[in-house]
């Protein structure tokens, strides 16, 4: 213990020296445990990572459930851009529709008694339904074969109102067709320009 | 023991103690006078004695200007006599202390009575230079040691003139014949018949070394009281050498294999760790990316939502009549249809009424169809059976069309 005690004395600068740069260390080990921590990440860090990314997985599949299900809808719709009436692509759908209707009781083989009324209702800026009044007289084979040919074309038309129901209900010859059709017209040019991109 | 005198004749005795309190002295030497320096004598009369790893190695020399004193101090703990010396010193040698070293022993302490808080001390200072010179000739021998002093801090009394003692070769034989024995009983040492026959010189020089010898066993002084100062690191012998470097070597492995544990800890913790912030930023991507695509296509989305919620209407009404036509038991027949939007009522008619609404409740359990209900029934004249129909289709918005 002398031997040290003498020795230190004789080194005094040295062990001053020695005690500042320890008591450097000490201060640097102190003000920066959390970064000195990251470096040598411990078992309690790497748990609370471990935590953390547990609720991203979470999270993400949360997200991907979510983002397939929009997907879907929103590829089905792109998919079936042509059900809609897009007046950059189709035209004006108030001078357009009834022809269209027309022509598809005509291939049918469907005389229309009435058609008209024809009216535009405006859902927002985006959106407008068509509704046309339609009325017919003619077979079951004629009225059946005139909604599948409707069916099948473009743009879709929808039925809000359909009654099929015989002329006479004693004979079941004759068979009157009353309904309203609407077709969904989108107006807005971004969601145009998508569906249009799509058909071509 | 190694003991040089005056003219720089190296003597050396080997010494042992034995249980008994016994010393032996296994062999002796005394180097060549045709050798030159001091170092060379050295090494020969070392090399001779054979000393073991486990010896305790004493050097004695004969510093020139040496100064030996006693003084009667006040009984003082070792460490407090130091000082008290340190003071008092200066008026008693001619040269300024700084120039000396100098060391110190209590010789005896005061009994009962008066003097008993006096202790005499024997102080020995030798000038640095001498010191330094002495120093560096043994260094140049390669000689390690335990102990360096001078032979008169072994003596147990202080004779008027040591130096004159040391080198009388009548009272040296004095003192050899009392060690010996051979006059009154048993001596202290045995084997001192191979000094017998050498010469009064040698003789005088090798009874030095086992009168200082002597006193180092008999007395069990400490080295700290002997030695003059603190030899070098470099001159002190290094002990159980493989022993030391062995355990060196093994804390070394121990220091490393900790060190490799260690920096392996380190890496695994950083790669574990750094795998995990990796997977966490590239989820966060995922789910910012995700994020991105419901931003840049939420006008799209919103459509899509406000059309589905808008309701235009059914435009599967042929499905619906297929499905009836072809789900209907053959002994009914519908009469009338009405849709509107996704719900339709259906006037059904029949002849067999026995079983028909069992027949009907068929119907209900089409997929296509998430709600179907009879309403009413009415029995008409003829025996026809009418019955009221309410029909919800749930597969609105999913027409599957070809082209």
């Amino acid at each position: 213990m002398d031997r040290i005690g003498t020795s230190m004395r004789a080194n005094g600068k040295v062990v001053a020296g020695l005690l500042a740069v320890v008591l450097l260390f000490i201060t640097v080990l102190v003000l920066y445990w959390k970064d000195i921590m990251y470096l040598w990440p411990g078992h309690d860090t790497i748990a609370i990572e471990i935590t953390t990314l547990e609720g991203l997985h979470k999270d993400l599949d949360k997200e991907i459930r979510e983002i397939q299900k929009i997907r879907q809808t929103r590829e089905a719709f792109i998919r079936q851009g042509r059900d809609f009436w897009i007046s950059k692509r189709d035209g004006d759908i108030e001078s357009s529709i009834i022809k269209k209707i027309e022509d598809v009781a005509r291939t049918s083989g469907l005389k229309l008694q009435n058609i008209g009324n024809a009216r535009l209702i405006k859902v927002n800026d985006d959106i407008s339904f068509m509704e046309v009044n339609i009325e017919a007289k003619s077979t079951m084979e004629e009225i059946s074969k005139f909604i599948a040919d409707l069916y099948k074309a473009n743009p879709c038309y929808y039925w809000r109102r359909c009654t099929i129901r015989p002329f006479n209900p004693r004979d079941v010859k004759e068979i009157v067709l009353s309904g309203t059709i609407n077709v969904i017209s989108l107006t807005g040019d971004g969601v145009a320009k998508i569906l249009s991109e799509e058909a071509r | 023991m190694i003991y040089w005198d005056r003219g720089m004749n190296v003597f050396g005795a080997s010494i042992t103690s034995s249980g008994d309190g016994v010393l032996s002295l296994l062999k002796v030497a005394c180097s060549d006078p045709g050798i030159p320096d001091l170092a060379g004598r050295l090494v020969n009369v070392f090399n001779r004695l054979e000393i073991g790893e486990n010896h305790k190695i004493v050097l004695a020399a004969r510093f020139d200007g040496a100064i030996c004193m006693e003084l009667e101090l006040p009984k003082l703990p070792h460490h407090e006599m130091r000082k008290a010396l340190d003071f008092e010193l200066p008026r008693h040698i001619p040269v300024p202390i700084d120039e000396v070293i100098w060391t110190f022993r209590t010789v005896s302490e005061g009994g009962a009575g008066k003097g008993a808080a006096q202790s005499k001390v024997r102080i020995l200072s030798v000038s640095r230079k001498v010191w330094d010179t002495t120093i560096s000739s043994v260094a140049a021998s390669g000689i390690k040691a335990d102990v360096m002093t001078h032979p008169v801090m072994a003596l147990r009394n202080l004779p008027s003139d040591p130096e004159e003692l040391l080198d009388n070769h009548d009272e040296m034989g004095k003192a050899l014949s009392s060690l010996s024995g051979s006059d009154a009983g048993p001596g202290k040492f045995a084997g001192l018949d191979v000094i017998s026959g050498l010469p009064d010189e040698q003789k005088t020089g090798l009874l030095v070394c086992l009168l200082v010898g002597e006193f180092i066993l008999q007395e069990n002084v400490s080295s700290e009281n002997l030695n003059l100062s603190h030899l070098p690191d470099s001159m002190r012998p290094q002990r159980f050498r493989a022993i030391r470097y062995s355990a060196a070597a093994l804390f070394m492995l121990v220091l490393v294999l900790a060190g490799t544990l260690i920096f392996r800890s380190w890496l695994d913790a950083r790669d574990r760790y750094g795998k995990i912030i990796a997977e966490k930023q590239r989820t966060l991507a995922k789910i910012d990316e995700f994020k991105q695509e419901r931003l840049r296509n939420k006008k799209t989305d919103e459509l899509v939502k406000k059309i589905r919620d808008s309701n235009p209407g059914n435009p599967e009404v042929i499905l619906c009549l297929q499905l009836l036509s072809q789900k209907l038991p053959s002994n009914m027949w519908i009469t009338m249809f009405n849709s509107r939007d996704n719900e339709m009522d259906v006037t059904i008619c029949t002849m067999k009424d026995k079983d028909a609404q069992a027949d009907l409740s068929k119907l209900s359990s089409l997929p296509n169809f998430s709600s179907f209900s009879i309403r009413s029934t009415r029995r008409d004249g003829d025996g026809t059976l009418t019955i009221f129909v309410h029909i919800v289709y749930q597969d609105k918005l999913k027409r599957q069309k070809n082209g």
